[in-house]
């Protein structure tokens, strides 16, 4: 009868834990809000983690509560960041991470000082690095600025893929008399899918670039 | 037993590589537009198609287990080489025609050139041909090219897959480099530096006996994989 209480316990920790497990993330699918931007508000801007030895990322959340943009009847979310200044080149690789079946669609805009538009990457520059889905690129001296937002011509799309996996478990165990201990290797190929959202975590990743010596 | 042993430590060696991709080098077409002539430096290739397992049973015993897993390893590669052959199929040149077709539908003229490459490694500064007219050299390493299971049984089949790694160099500063990047198709575990393809959904061979009987299908899951990989070194040179 002994173990009863601590098995009640462990019950009871097992309910609250299942209750607090998040809901699995689904994709948004429409920007509710009232009035939005007509044009995007550069100010106040974000500022990106920068250093000029190593790598270093910024996560922002792409939201409901996200600056929104209206142009030409399509809405989407939006941030701007304020891109650092540096002698030194750096790559910026700007994504998501999949969350649950959502996965945001996003594009990039880089502007220089005076706000004009210096280039634009859309839908065909973001792939895969890892579970990252990013557009990576080159930083430019005159760009200043930069807004990623949400991209309404991919939302509700779907992207399908096949992920390939392995998996090493430590066994150990006793069988009788004898203690034994090994590791078991599993393999995984599972097709993954992902709806287009207008939300979603975004993560920069800022990686200065070595110049020739 | 030692040449086993040996070909298994080189294989990990080579896998350890696709999975070590180095910080890549975005290209920036609008800063380097001066660059429009591109030579193509004989790509570093390996010399047969692999066919990887990625996990096993032989995984779990040590030593013993490696192996016995490089041995069965070896012969389905062999047999792999056999099929490759018999079929005409010479994946290097396939992939050199298609990275050609990649770079001229982008704008680039190319020129194909020599350099001594070690092993696995892209070319030293000092050894691309400067004499070349050209303002570019493209360097490409295909580390692995072949086919890949996740593990054994059913719901893991034999796919197409490979692991390269590329890079741009400046002809006027060798040791300028303008881009550099991994490419993984149909990876496993991929690292975050590398560009990840997913696997053709159409090429999936349910176990290393439906690779081998079906010749042509086999040859042309080779030829669209390549082709890929190559398109892909052009859309990074976008």
């Amino acid at each position: 009868m002994r173990p009863l209480p601590f098995a009640g316990l462990g019950l009871g920790l097992a309910a609250l834990l299942g209750a607090c497990a998040s809901q699995p993330v689904k994709p948004t699918l429409t920007v509710d809000r009232g009035a939005c931007d007509t044009s995007p508000m550069l100010a106040p801007a974000a500022p990106l983690n920068f250093d000029l030895r190593d790598e270093k990322t910024t996560d922002v959340q792409l939201d409901k509560q996200s600056r929104c943009l209206e142009v030409d009847g399509a809405r989407d979310y939006y941030a701007v960041y304020d891109l650092p200044r540096a002698d030194q080149p750096y790559s910026l690789a700007v994504g998501a991470i999949p969350e649950g079946t959502s996965l945001p669609s996003l594009q990039v805009v880089l502007l220089d000082a005076q706000g004009t538009v210096s280039r634009r990457l859309t839908a065909s520059q973001f792939q895969f690095r890892g579970d990252r889905f990013v557009a990576l690129f080159k930083s430019r001296q005159n760009e200043a600025r930069m807004i990623v937002q949400s991209d309404h011509a991919l939302v509700g799309q779907e992207l399908s893929r096949i992920q390939e996996r392995t998996e090493t478990n430590v066994i150990s165990g006793i069988a009788g008399h004898v203690a034994f201990f090994g590791s078991l290797h599993t393999g995984e190929d599972k097709t993954v899918s992902n709806t287009f959202s207008y939300t979603g975590r975004l993560i920069v990743t800022i990686t200065p670039i070595p110049t020739a010596s | 037993m030692f040449r086993v042993a040996c070909r298994a430590a080189l294989c990990a060696v080579v896998l350890l590589v696709a999975a070590c991709a180095t910080a890549p080098v975005p290209f920036d077409h609008a800063a380097s537009s001066d660059v429009k002539r591109i030579g193509i430096v004989d790509p570093g290739f390996p010399d047969n198609a692999s066919v990887v397992l990625a996990s096993s049973v032989g995984q779990s015993f040590g030593l013993v287990g490696a192996l016995v897993d490089a041995g069965m390893r070896s012969s389905r590669e062999s047999d792999m080489a056999a099929l490759v052959q018999k079929r005409q199929f010479q994946a290097k040149a396939e992939f050199m025609q298609a990275l050609h077709q990649a770079l001229t539908a982008r704008g680039y003229e190319v020129v194909d050139l020599k350099a001594a490459r070690k092993s696995h490694d892209f070319v030293d500064a000092a050894a691309y041909p400067h004499d070349a007219p050209v303002d570019a050299y493209l360097d490409t390493v295909v580390l692995n090219c072949g086919f890949l299971a996740a593990g054994i049984g059913e719901s893991t089949p034999y796919r197409p897959g490979v692991a390269l790694k590329c890079q741009l160099v400046s002809a006027r500063n060798p040791k300028q480099v303008l881009m550099a990047d991994t490419i993984l198709l149909n990876p496993v575990n991929p690292p975050k530096e590398a560009i990840q393809i997913s696997a053709l959904p159409d090429y999936a061979f349910r176990d290393f006996d439906a690779l081998m009987a079906d010749p042509p299908r086999t040859t042309e899951a080779l030829t669209k994989i390549v082709d890929l990989s190559a398109d892909t070194v052009g859309k990074v040179l976008e």
